[in-house]
């Protein structure tokens, strides 16, 4: 369709004609205020908030159901106020009517801080109140699922929650019954807001009207900050902001990506933030029990020289073991991809090893694996597949594949089920974030792992798989550390460091570079093994694995990019690199 | 002086019968309208000058002719035959006294702007109305007036009676669609206008009774017969149904720019117990109020209610004595806007109930002065700001009252109770 | 990655809904089927026929339960939610039970101008209900409503016999006494004859017939001391003009 230029407050702006003007309004950084409209959900009209004058027309027109060609006169186009006089006045008596049957709750409304009638009650508002007739008192504090609370009183009634309902789950299950203001939101008897989706009418709902059950009373969310991640839930990798204060993680939100979730999430993912926070595996542990990092580093490599058969390496005195940063001096140029000098495979033998990998992990973690697999192992087997059984699939975001990062596994070549190396057993088995002897995943490898001499577990929570473990070191989860994951799509998205490691937690990349130290003395002398950075690694990643050549890392942007499509030579769609900007409450 | 063009039959006996109408001469326009060209047919209606007698006076013809010719999507006629305007009678008398009338505007209508399936949406409060309106399609159908192939023209028109359930909002044009759709009546934003994108996704027509029952009459005389009723500007008769403090309350039909005093005085025999008339709204509850003298100087038309402040809106009469509270009269409309108002927007959803509490407030002697301001504010933030106009309709009453019989409000608050009733109103004890 | 068990149903919801529960579910009968089926024919869609299909539901079973609802809903390819919303919306379907005869008072202005107050008063007092109640007997149920669109009968009463097909009819104008006497004629003639305990098919068959108040009473209440008539009464259009 045809662009219009038109002006908004003074400024113009070129948009397409069918754009309304709520989003041409959003181009110019100007934000009309709203309640009913969402980009996801498309028109209604029904709250009143958008009213904005347009030159030429008397009565106030609705921003969300003007479109940019409706400007279009002949003699030009009209036109348009959001902060005049007039609009002002309108907006504050939409407010005044909210405000009629509203509770004054907002000390005890888990919305606070995050409500759109404070905030356009602040902007535009303040008036001197005349509300002196009785309020309407509706339902509160209603099971309306069992994941989402209602509160009838606070309700505007924009009818988002209806809407999303219908439109993007297709289940129905809310509506709007009586009418007039004793209108309110329920679900039929029997039938409660119970879909894999329900959370995201919490997060539509302008007011308090709906909060998670959850979430509701554990943090006044202005003192959580906000950072850019991905959701680990599943393998459409869902973009999200994680929310966190005081080193916990407290809620994941959608952010808009339409190439990948829109504006949504699923339930399910929105409660896989718990590992972030319990049962953290915080100190390395020698068969069950806790022991400093440094032992723990040179135990571990030493049993891997024991394993690989080196003999020029760590001792038991182990006094390389946490030297990693004055030894990464010399080594200025080796993150560069200067590994071609590395200890050779002669020297090490990796035939009775075998590391087992997942794609829970990210591209980093599964590059430095294998990295450390080749060439401090000696060559030793790498392989992986998950052992999660699939999850839901549905027609919305869900993939049955349970995992963030199958396709970056798959895209290294490592996508191997290890279960046969794993029969023949050996002297050392590294299992990096997998847990095959978890819950409804592969009890029968506990006889498997009988026929190792050691296993050393790295991972982010205690499980069984740590427990059976020889050894069991911490590593940073996708809240901890910067990252990349590549989705069903084979898109390539990045997650930000939002939380100060737990304990001795190291980001995984870090951690084989440190027993490598430990393990052999001479990598500081010219045998230079891993990365000082998240951007070093990636410039080696990208110029070694032919799936990734040419990625530029820092251009990914919040959206990240498709591999294929990059491949072909296309454009980088990324939209900066603004991890720490503010996040905006919804789109 | 009453004239009788839509009114023609409802002295003959059973007048709602296929029989007695073909016996007047029913039936024979559509033979008529069917001879010429739709787009004839579309000049013909707007050269009578009618306009839509539901409420908002929009010129028929030009209506018809914002429907494009061709249309994927199937084109829908709606006849509005929900009339729940409080004072408003006409078209349940349309309907119980000469349903055959209304099939034949219904056939002329469809002819003209090319629509094969027309849905007639009875209030669902009617009975006998209803009852007659199926009875007549039932006969339609039976002779071959309806149907496949209609009179052997090669036209085909199907005709559905849809019963509503009982909201005032369907008689909005858009409200009435989505209801007809299965789904709560709540009006729709515009644009999309019916015309374009109505009923079912189709281009619909929505027509009032009264609308749809006077076309057969111009078809049959010509638009320069109907012209001579009239004035230049609002050509034709109207209905009007007459309530209140008259001493014969009912339907009738008068030219347009009749004097209302002749309306009131002579047809409906002025004012019950030779009392005198305090107030008039005019056009349906919706319309601001005229005071007795106001009413008495001014004329039944569009531009002369409009120049005297107010509408002419449905014809729906109702007027009121000199002993009537207009406090109490207003706390009674203001209630029904309230039960009504549909929910969907904020300005009228919380308006209306806003409205009424603070009128209730005032009738039963807990106003305060600053009430009326408050008033007067509400209705101007309400007015314009909403998809449909029930929030206007519930506004200018409340504003007009308080305008014109500001004295009686301010009684009100000054003696603490309403000086002239002495029980309070049932609704403003009970719990609401 | 658990699913999700359905919680337990939410008392404060129901009852804030008011959606009350006819203890089983229910079928229409094998006319009212046979009625549905014919308005799928006359409209593009089958959500078109909710409100057709709860006319036919209130006439089987005499209120709109929540029974009710899942059974148009699965008729109707509507989420019951929405049919509820529907439901809600509209006045003429009740939520709840009614009286196998429901009287409902016009209390909008016309009737209000001519005594509305008054008859309402006695009404109340006669049947020793109040607005919204139902007799002991199960006999009457008394709700006001809004402007009937007979204004000239004002103040106007529609009486209807909640299990029959479409039966309403307009008697007025009233006064107390019309009121009272009203009651008693209705009361003797529902005692005459039996409530109907099943359905009847569509009623509308006779161009001539003028449906009156329940059972076969005369429609014109004046044969039976009232002032009023019924609107269309045998002999007798509305009062009024247009003659």
């Amino acid at each position: 369709m045809a662009e219009v230029t038109i002006q908004i407050d003074g400024r113009e702006v070129t948009v397409d004609a069918g754009m309304n003007l709520i989003e041409a309004a959003r181009r110019l950084g100007i934000m009309i205020p709203h309640f009913c409209y969402h980009p996801g959900l498309g028109v209604d009209g029904n709250c009143r908030m958008c009213l904005v004058e347009i030159e030429g027309q008397p009565k106030p027109a609705i921003a969300c159901n003007t479109f940019a060609r409706d400007l279009k006169t002949k003699d030009g186009v009209r036109p348009v106020h959001t902060v005049s006089p007039k609009v002002k006045e309108w907006q504050r008596a939409v407010l005044e009517f909210l405000f009629l049957n509203h509770p004054l709750d907002c000390p005890i409304c888990d919305q606070s801080g995050e409500c759109f009638l404070q905030d356009y009650y602040m902007a535009n508002g303040q008036y001197v109140s005349r509300l002196d007739t009785p309020k309407l008192h509706k339902r509160k504090v209603v099971d309306i699922g069992p994941r989402v609370k209602l509160d009838a009183e606070r309700c505007v009634l924009c009818g988002r929650c209806v809407r999303f309902c219908d439109a993007v789950t297709g289940t129905g299950e809310l509506s709007i019954v009586n009418r007039g203001n004793r209108s309110e939101i329920t679900s039929f008897p029997g039938l409660p807001l119970a879909n894999d989706y329900s959370l995201n009418t919490v997060d539509i709902c302008p007011v308090g009207a709906l909060t998670g059950s959850e979430f509701r009373f554990r943090k006044r969310v202005w003192l959580l900050s906000s950072t850019q991640s991905i959701c680990t839930g599943c393998a459409r990798g869902c973009n999200i902001y994680l929310e966190h204060a005081e080193g916990l993680a407290y809620r994941y939100r959608p952010r808009e990506n339409m190439e990948v979730n829109t504006y949504w999430m699923c339930d399910a993912g929105r409660q896989t933030f718990q590992p972030l926070n319990e049962e953290r595996l915080e100190v390395p542990e020698e068969r069950g029990k806790e022991i400093p990092i440094f032992e723990a580093l040179t135990r571990a490599a030493q049993w891997v020289n024991e394993a690989t058969g080196f003999t020029g390496g760590a001792t038991e005195g182990g006094r390389f073991a946490g030297g990693s940063v004055t030894g990464g001096n010399s080594a200025g140029g080796n993150s560069a991809g200067g590994l071609s000098g590395c200890a050779a495979g002669g020297e090490r033998d990796g035939s009775r090893v075998l590391v087992i990998l997942s794609p829970v992990s990210s591209q980093e973690t599964l590059f430095a694996a294998k990295r450390f697999a080749a060439e401090i192992l000696g060559g030793a087997g790498v392989a992986g597949i998950g052992t999660r059984p699939p999850g839901v699939e549905d027609k919305i975001l869900r993939k049955a594949d349970p995992y963030p990062n199958t396709a970056g596994l798959a895209l290294l070549g490592l996508a191997r089920d290890p279960e046969p190396e794993l029969a023949k057993g050996g002297r050392l088995l590294v299992i990096v974030e997998d847990d095959p002897l978890g819950e409804r995943q592969r009890p029968a490898w506990m006889q498997h792992l009988a026929g190792w001499e050691r296993v050393i577990y790295l991972g982010v929570n205690r499980n069984a798989t740590s427990a059976a473990a020889h050894l069991a070191l911490p590593v940073t989860p996708h809240s901890e550390c910067d990252g990349t994951y590549v989705n069903f799509q084979e898109r390539l998205q990045r997650f930000r460091k939002a939380i100060t490691p737990r304990g001795d937690a190291l980001w995984a990349p870090e951690l084989f570079r440190r027993i490598a130290v430990a393990a052999d003395p001479g990598i500081h002398a010219g045998r230079p093994f891993g990365w000082l950075s998240f951007n070093a690694l990636w410039k080696d990643l990208a110029a070694s694995e032919p799936a990734f050549a040419g990625t530029e890392v820092a251009k990914l942007g919040g959206v990240g990019q498709t591999l294929v499509t990059r491949a072909a030579g296309s454009a980088i769609d990324g939209v900066g690199d603004a991890a720490g900007g503010p996040a905006p409450r919804e789109a | 002086m009453e004239v009788k063009l839509l009114t023609r039959n409802f002295d003959r006996p059973e007048s709602w019968t296929l029989d007695a109408y073909e016996k007047a001469g029913g039936y024979r326009a559509w033979k008529t309208a069917f001879a010429l060209e739709p787009e004839a047919l579309i000049q013909l209606v707007k050269d009578s000058g009618l306009r839509g007698r539901g409420g908002a006076g929009f010129p028929t013809g030009l209506k018809w002719s914002f429907v494009p010719k061709e249309s994927s999507s199937p084109k829908y006629l709606c006849v509005n035959a929900d009339e729940s305007e409080p004072g408003t009678f006409k078209d349940r008398y349309l309907l119980e006294k000469d349903p055959h009338a209304v099939i034949e505007g219904i056939l002329i209508c469809c002819w003209a702007v090319g629509i094969h399936h027309a849905y007639i949406y009875v209030r669902g409060e009617f009975g006998l109305p209803l009852f007659r309106l199926r009875d007549a399609v039932r006969e339609a159908y039976a002779k071959g007036y309806l149907g496949h192939d209609v009179d052997g023209h090669g036209f085909d028109l199907e005709v559905t009676v849809h019963r509503g359930g009982g909201a005032y909002i369907c008689g909005e044009e858009t409200g009435l669609i989505e209801s007809l759709e299965g789904k709560k009546g709540q009006p729709r934003i515009k644009p999309p206008f019916p015309a374009v994108k109505g009923a079912f996704g189709g281009p619909t027509v929505v027509n009032n009774v009264e609308t749809i029952t006077t076309l057969p009459w111009i078809v049959e005389h010509g638009a320069a017969e109907y012209r001579k009723f009239g004035t230049e500007k609002s050509p034709g008769t109207k209905l009007f149904s007459v309530s209140g403090h008259v001493v014969r309350p009912g339907v009738y039909e008068i030219p347009l720019g009749l004097p209302c005093k002749e309306l009131v005085y002579d047809l409906c025999g002025g004012i019950s117990g030779g009392r005198t008339m305090k107030a008039n709204i005019p056009g349906g509850s919706s319309v601001p109020v005229l005071t007795g003298a106001e009413a008495e100087a001014v004329n039944l038309d569009y531009e002369s209610l409009a120049a005297a402040g107010t509408m002419l809106g449905s014809g729906g009469m109702i007027v009121l004595d000199d002993e009537t509270c207009m406090v109490w009269t207003l706390a009674v409309l203001e209630k029904f806007y309230a039960h009504e108002s549909c929910g969907q927007c904020t300005p009228c959803r919380e308006g209306t109930g806003w409205l009424r509490d603070l009128v209730y407030r005032l009738e039963a002697g807990g106003g305060k002065s600053c009430d009326l301001e408050t008033i007067l504010s509400i209705t101007r933030n309400m007015m314009g700001t909403t998809i449909c106009v029930l929030a206007d309709a519930a506004a200018m009453p409340a504003a007009s009252f308080v305008q014109k019989f500001r004295g009686e409000f301010e009684a009100h608050v000054g003696a603490g109770h309403c000086p002239m009733r002495r029980r309070p109103a049932h609704f403003l004890t009970a719990a609401h | 990655m658990q699913p999700f068990a359905t919680p337990a149903e939410d008392p404060a919801l129901r009852e804030a809904c008011r959606l009350e529960s006819m203890g089983g579910p229910v079928a229409f009968s094998a006319a009212g089927q046979a009625e549905l089926e014919r308005l799928f024919t006359r409209y593009p869609t089958r959500e078109a026929v909710v409100v057709p299909a709860l006319w036919i539901a209130q006439r089987e079973f005499g209120w709109i339960s929540a029974e009710v609802i899942t059974l148009v809903s699965g008729l109707c390819g509507v989420a019951p939610s929405h049919v509820y919303g529907v439901v809600s919306f509209y006045t003429m379907f009740h939520r709840r039970p009614r009286g196998r005869i429901h009287l409902q008072l016009c209390t909008n202005l016309s009737c209000q101008l001519r005594g509305a107050e008054h008859v309402l008063n006695c009404l109340r007092e006669k049947l020793g209900i109040e607005l919204g109640g139902t007799t002991a007997d199960g006999l009457f149920s008394l709700d006001e409503v809004e402007c009937l669109a007979a204004c000239e009968l004002a103040p106007v009463l529609q009486v209807t016999e909640t299990r029959r097909a479409e039966n309403d009819s307009l008697v007025g104008p009233l006064d107390g006494e019309a009121a009272r006497i009203l009651i008693d004629e209705l009361r003797v003639q529902a005692e005459a004859s039996p409530a109907p305990v099943a359905s009847v098919g569509p009623v509308a068959d006779s161009a001539h017939r003028c449906p009156g108040v329940p059972g076969d009473m005369p429609t014109n209440m004046s044969s039976g001391g009232v002032r009023g008539v019924t609107s269309g009464g045998p002999g007798r259009a509305s009062s009024g003009g247009a003659h």
